[in-house]
């Protein structure tokens, strides 16, 4: 039966979307990779009206965790309303104890999950099924499906079965590999939704609500006499439900002509080898079967769709019954178990069926996204040819410890239908956004069929992205990426001395490179391993300058178009005229309503593109001696540069499991190895002279990119001739003898301006001059590397001189965080860096899972690193709703090692001598003076103890670190702190403990992509609240002052550095509680960041983000201090510079006048309310 | 005129070790007479202040660099113009209206500070 139905070209996030808000009534959500855009998707079609099946906008909620969501689906349910949820992960963990109430009281919901590997060693947020199989216990039914096209028929099936059998449901599909996948699929009309919801099974949902008129109770207690038998009660739904989901599943292909079983077969009718698997491995293993099949291997694959109930009766009934081997595929891991939960339910099946055993083999593969393809099928398939084949067997990796895995011959390929292409781009150049509009183009206005997936590394900022796009006659199911492209673009012409881009090109293979040079020059250009790779694949090699033609056609830096036409030119996907026919098509559609002069503009970008795409007539022989750059410069030791240098070259595939630490333990200060050379632009000192020496450049710089040093003038003896230096001013400098030396690392400098733009010195002579100023980089690198590299090697200044209590002198001390993988411009970082500049050396930080965790603990190379005696902080990150108690425990463990520690010395006193103990004992550490003669009392202390033989000193030799003061700072972004942690955050904050919170304020969830948070303020637009937040923002810190003996600030850095610094050291030496909240400007914000420190003055000067600080320690009177001055300026000076609060007017005008005026009227308010506690 | 630091600072440091006279402090510090002077002990201010040239003083601004006009000369016999102004990058080194002196008597109070 085939029907022709309208097709959708999207991915598995918004074609379920589409189907879970045509039928539910409420939405309970609640941001985590990868199922957010579910969220964010509902969001939007409600907040525009968009309709239910039955005529009703659907009521979108966003909770405070996935804890809230579930508990708001629970009451929802109970309440009688059609109510869904979407997550993934450590949010489905969350939901579980739910879960098991929802399905233990048969309440009917579907819950869409993108199904994401749970938090061991460490994080991930890619794809496998770890999570869901710890649900699987919790009562729900768990519907499987492999593909965009699945995911969204399952969504409905799903939906239709929870309300038929009241049982709830799981609609589940792979993280990333199909909830980001684009495909074109086959759209449900809303007429087959209406024709298959169940509007009797609805009413009876509706009305077993509980209602007052009508009431009854559930949720009771009960005790041994009855708890058992009534939780046997609700046998018979489970045991109808698989009949249920196969009625509704060939319902749904009378409906549509797609056909589902809870168990689905394909290959030979006598199969002797059989791969049972779930999820989207099923188009790897589908494709290797159909090739197999063509040489009359006897061998099949079991797709399973209904996981639970596991009807044991339609999985044997599948599996042919001349299977010799089954293989049972699992993408989880749960140590210590006889074997993961597939193949024990694939075993057990068989032992309660009267069918005879095969042999059945476990397979552990793709965790964490790791790549499933089919010549990792076929290596599957062999196995079981062999006598004695491997049992629980890992594939896709080389363990070398346990020997699990198994060998494959990566060659292998299934018959290719279709045109692969890849890209090769950066994260923001726009590359992937060309691709996908290039997807929708070929796949609205042809019968083709496209994939397109990408592929990001973690970092923030400058990101590579590899686009895999293919495109073909029939419908896609290859669920992994491309092996073999019939084309390849580098859009970036400095990746191609990094990266082997032309490794997977195919023999006759097309090229397009971007590059400043012509076809006559480029060759010459190229490293010696992709001139092999063009002359021995005999490539079609095009070159296009697509700056310059970008700039000739007005177009700016937006290249996208350009390379956009030259792939649609060259790549045969469609003929070359038809395709720029398409192209202009595409533009007429997306740029018409802006007249006709911009299509025209555009219409000239396409022929301009043309006019300079060349054809490289290059010599059929090898010219190039040019090596590709090692990933990794500088001296770093061996477990760095093999480990983490091949992980940055793109390599970590192939490192074995003997590499790496067993307990996710890693050595820090990594990211100093790597030079990642993304800024185009860099600042250079050129006005030293106008140079006041304030380094407020130095304390604004998210990636510790720029930095001053005071030397005398004698070390600067053997200094590069281009290295500048001036006489230094200030104490305790003296002018005659010491030079300041201000520095930028090229390669590590990101390019945001913000330095430039916080520079005080300007020239009053020359325009738009001043101290330093931003310069191409290709003009200065050359001559600044070589400083910087001669800089690093100056030694710092002495920190116990340094006036480190104001701003200038702090930042002569080295940040021990450094070059992270934060955002170009990053508004958080700031804070850390000035953090690890005063007590680097001596603290542990807990960091929530977010923005901080990411740039702050992403492989392969990690900021936090060590000073020259090897100090520096410790870090770790465990979940993001725990990171206040897991800080805490940290503090706990501390006080008692330091309380041993102390107990000991006391004891071992006559021995040592009590002068040196009661030194240490009485040093109160409170200036760095102190700090050092602390650390030569420890050393003394050491060498005497390393004489003595008692079993306390030897004892204590062990534990003299801890006779140092050490602190435990909480770090973490608002999303944490007034959300998800905001219970731990308040606890630890009562519990009187030192310990010290930073929460770096960003007013939105700023890691998942941009989502309210209670610290969006008022008028906001956000993700989840896309037509603007209508409630105004929570002020922690008066929530925390309330207790009256916790330390609190508020601060700004780019409004008031100083008052940072301060409230950084008020807190660290408060020995309670502090908590510090930091307003940190955010790329979701919506504006150019180099205006960051601008806007965060407009934020206090406008009174929208005062500052203030709160010192219980300080006599009655003078606690509470007001650091800024009542709104001198309109709000709107400061709000209406931003897109997220700009985007709400022009949406709505009269909103937005509504919302502006609330909020003017709340700051006035809010300062006659800190004005009140001037006398605390 | 003595000269006076507005809110207008941004607390850079560029004037503090440019006043010939230790009359700059930084925000919150307590300053004295004394501070790289000559006085000390009982003194009398230009004045007629009779003050402990050792006792520390309140600190006139928690936010801002600030200049005690007791101690500011102008620069007067040091140099041409005052030091603070004149590498202060936003210019918020200017004069206190509250404190006009003569050149005489600030050449006096140059001899008060550090000759006495």
């Amino acid at each position: 039966m085939v029907k022709k139905f309208p097709k959708l070209i999207c991915d598995a996030n918004e074609a379920v979307a589409k189907v879970a808000h045509k039928t539910n009534e409420v939405c309970a959500i609640y941001p985590i990779t990868p199922a957010s855009p579910m969220g964010e998707h509902v969001d939007v079609y409600s907040s525009k009206g968009q309709k239910n099946i039955w005529n009703n906008v659907p009521r979108i909620v966003e909770m405070q965790s996935e804890g809230g969501a579930a508990g708001a689906v629970h009451g929802s349910l109970q309440a009688g309303a059609l109510t869904t949820t979407f997550t993934a992960s450590q949010g489905l963990l969350l939901m579980i104890p739910n879960m098991y109430k929802i399905a233990g009281e048969l309440l009917p919901n579907v819950i869409h999950v993108a199904a994401r590997t749970i938090a061991t060693h460490a994080l991930s947020i890619f794809g496998d099924h770890s999570d869901v199989m710890a649900a699987r216990q919790t009562g729900y039914s768990m519907l499987f499906g492999g593909s965009v096209q699945e995911a969204m028929d399952f969504a409905l099936i799903s939906q239709v079965a929870t309300l038929r059998s009241r049982v709830p449901f799981l609609n589940i599909f792979d993280g990333f590999r199909t909830s980001h996948e684009i495909s074109k699929i086959d759209a449900i009309p809303d007429d087959i939704i209406e024709a298959m919801m169940p509007e009797e099974k609805i009413m009876e949902h509706k009305k077993r609500s509980l209602d007052p008129d009508s009431p009854v109770i559930r949720g009771t207690s009960q005790n041994p006499d009855v708890f058992f038998q009534a939780r046997e009660a609700a046998n018979l739904h489970y045991e109808n439900v698989p009949q249920i989901v196969q009625e509704v599943m060939d319902e749904f292909y009378q409906h549509t002509g797609r056909r589902y079983n809870l168990f689905d077969y394909e290959g030979h009718p006598e199969a002797e080898r059989v791969v049972v698997i779930m999820g989207s491995g099923e188009g790897a293993v589908r494709e290797t079967v159909d090739t197999l099949l063509n040489s009359d291997e006897k061998v099949g694959v079991l797709i399973v769709r209904l996981y639970r109930p596991f009807s044991v009766k339609d999985f044997i009934g599948m599996i042919p019954k001349t299977v010799k081997k089954l293989v049972v595929m699992d993408r989880t891991k749960e140590p210590g178990s006889t074997g993961d939960p597939l193949y024990l339910d694939a075993v057990t099946a068989f032992a309660e069926s009267d069918r005879e055993m095969p042999q059945i083999l476990a397979g552990r593969y793709g965790l964490s996204s790791k790549e499933f393809n089919p010549a990792m099928v076929k290596g599957i398939f062999d196995e079981m040819l062999k006598p004695q084949p491997k049992n629980h067997f890992t594939i896709g990796i080389n363990d070398d410890v346990t020997f699990k895995s198994l060998l494959y011959n990566p060659v292998f390929k299934t018959k290719k239908s279709t045109f692969n292409c890849l890209f090769y781009g950066l994260g923001s150049d726009g590359t992937v956004g060309a691709n996908k509009n290039s997807i929708k183009i070929i796949g609205e206005t042809t019968d083709n069929y496209v994939q397109g997936y990408f592929v990001y590394d973690s970092k923030k900022a400058g990101s590579q992205t590899v686009s895999h796009l293919r495109f073909g006659p029939d419908p896609i199911y290859s669920s992994y990426l491309i092996n073999t492209a019939d084309f390849i673009a580098c859009h970036q012409f400095n990746f191609v001395e990094k990266y082997d881009i032309l490794k997977k090109i195919k023999k006759g293979g097309t090229f397009l490179l971007n590059a400043p040079f012509s076809n006559d020059e480029v060759w010459d250009m190229l490293p010696q391993k992709m001139q092999e790779e063009i002359v021995e694949n005999e490539l079609e090699f095009y070159v296009v300058d697509a700056t310059k033609v970008a700039h000739e056609a007005k177009l700016g830096k937006r290249t996208n178009t350009v390379l956009q036409t030259c792939f649609f030119a060259i790549s045969g996907v469609l003929p070359k005229e038809e395709a720029i026919q398409k192209i202009k098509d595409a533009i007429v559609k997306s740029y018409s309503h802006k007249g006709e002069k911009v299509v025209q503009m555009n219409f000239n970008a396409v022929d301009k593109s043309l006019e300079f795409l060349q054809k490289v007539d290059y010599p059929k022989q090898v010219t190039s001696d040019k090596r590709l750059k090692p990933m990794m410069t500088g001296d770093a030791d061996p477990f760095v540069k093999e480990v983490l240098g091949k992980i940055l070259a793109g390599e970590g595939d192939e490192l074995p499991v003997s590499a790496f630490p067993i307990d996710g333990t890693f050595p820090t200060g990594t990211t100093q190895y790597e030079k990642r050379g993304i800024a185009d632009f860099v600042p250079v000192w050129e006005g030293e002279d106008l140079c006041t020496q304030c380094n407020k450049c130095v304390a604004i710089c998210p990636h510790a990119a720029i930095r001053a040093k005071v030397v005398s003038n004698e070390e600067l003896g053997d200094a590069p001739a281009t290295l500048k230096s001036v006489p230094a001013k200030g104490r305790p400098f003296t002018s005659t003898s010491d030079s300041y030396v201000l520095q930028v690392s090229p390669e590590d400098c990101t390019g945001c301006d913000l330095c430039v733009a916080v520079c005080p010195a300007e020239s009053k002579e020359v325009e738009n001059f001043k101290a330093i100023n931003m310069r191409p980089k290709l003009d200065v690198a050359e001559a600044e590397n070589q400083n910087w590299d001669y800089f690093s090697s100056l030694p710092n200044y002495d920190r116990t001189e340094l006036q480190i209590t104001n701003v200038k002198g702090s930042q002569f001390l080295e940040p021990l965080f450094e070059f992270s993988g934060a955002c170009s411009g990053c508004g958080e970082t700031p804070y850390i860096k000035m953090l690890t500049q005063l007590y680097g050396d001596s603290i542990m930080i807990a960091n929530a899972t977010g923005c901080s965790s990411i740039y702050g603990g992403n492989l392969p190379t990690t900021p936090y690193k060590t000073n020259e005696f090897g100090r520096g902080p410790a870090w770790a990150n465990s979940l993001f709703e725990d990171n206040a108690e897991f800080g805490l425990g940290m503090r706990l463990a501390l006080s008692k090692k330091q309380e041993i520690a102390a107990d000991l010395l006391k004891t071992v006193e006559p021995l040592v001598g009590t002068e040196l103990v009661q030194a240490i004992l009485n040093n109160p550490e409170e200036n760095e003076l102190q700090k050092k003669e602390k650390h030569a009392q420890i050393a003394e202390l050491k060498e005497i103890l390393s004489t003595l033989g008692t079993p306390e000193a030897i004892k204590l030799n062990q534990l003299t670190e801890y006779l140092r003061k050490k602190a435990v700072w909480i770090l973490g972004g608002d999303g944490w702190a007034y959300d998800i942690g905001y219970g731990g955050v308040d606890h630890v904050l009562a519990s009187g403990e030192d310990i010290n919170i930073l929460v770096m304020d960003t007013e939105v969830y700023s890691n998942t992509g941009g989502q309210m948070s209670k610290a969006t303020p008022l008028g906001a637009s956000a993700k989840f609240a896309v037509s603007g937040k209508k409630t105004s923002k929570k002020s922690l810190a008066l929530q925390a002052v309330s207790y009256q003996n916790v330390y609190v600030a508020q601060v700004a850095i780019g409004a008031k550095d100083l008052q940072t610094l301060k409230a950084i050291e008020e807190a660290a030496a408060y020995p309670g509680p502090s908590i510090i909240i930091a307003y940190s400007h955010c790329g979701e914000h919506g504006y150019d960041l180099k205006h960051g420190a601008t806007q965060q003055e407009k934020a206090v000067e406008t009174g929208y983000w005062p500052l203030f600080r709160f010192d219980p320690s300080k006599e009655k009177g003078k606690r509470f201090k007001l650091d800024s001055k009542a709104p001198q300026a309109p709000l709107k000076d400061f709000m209406y510079k931003e897109t997220r609060f700009t985007r709400v007017a022009k949406e709505n005008a009269e909103l937005g006048e509504a919302l502006l005026k609330q909020a003017q009227e709340e700051v006035e308010s809010k300062w006659e309310r800190l004005e009140l506690y001037r006398d605390m | 005129m003595a000269l006076k630091i507005t809110d207008e600072c941004i607390n850079c440091d560029a004037c503090i070790s440019e006043c010939p006279n230790n009359a700059i402090y930084e925000p919150d510090q307590e300053w004295k007479y004394s501070d790289e002077t000559a006085l000390s002990g009982t003194v009398t201010t230009p004045s007629g202040k009779e003050v402990d040239a050792d006792e520390e003083h309140e600190p006139l601004s928690d936010e801002f660099y600030f200049i005690v006009a007791d101690k500011c000369t102008e620069c007067k016999g040091f140099h041409d113009e005052p030091q603070c102004a004149s590498v202060c990058p936003v210019d918020c080194c200017v004069p206190d209206e509250d404190h006009e002196e003569s050149e005489e008597e600030l050449l006096e109070k140059k001899v008060w500070l550090h000759e006495s």
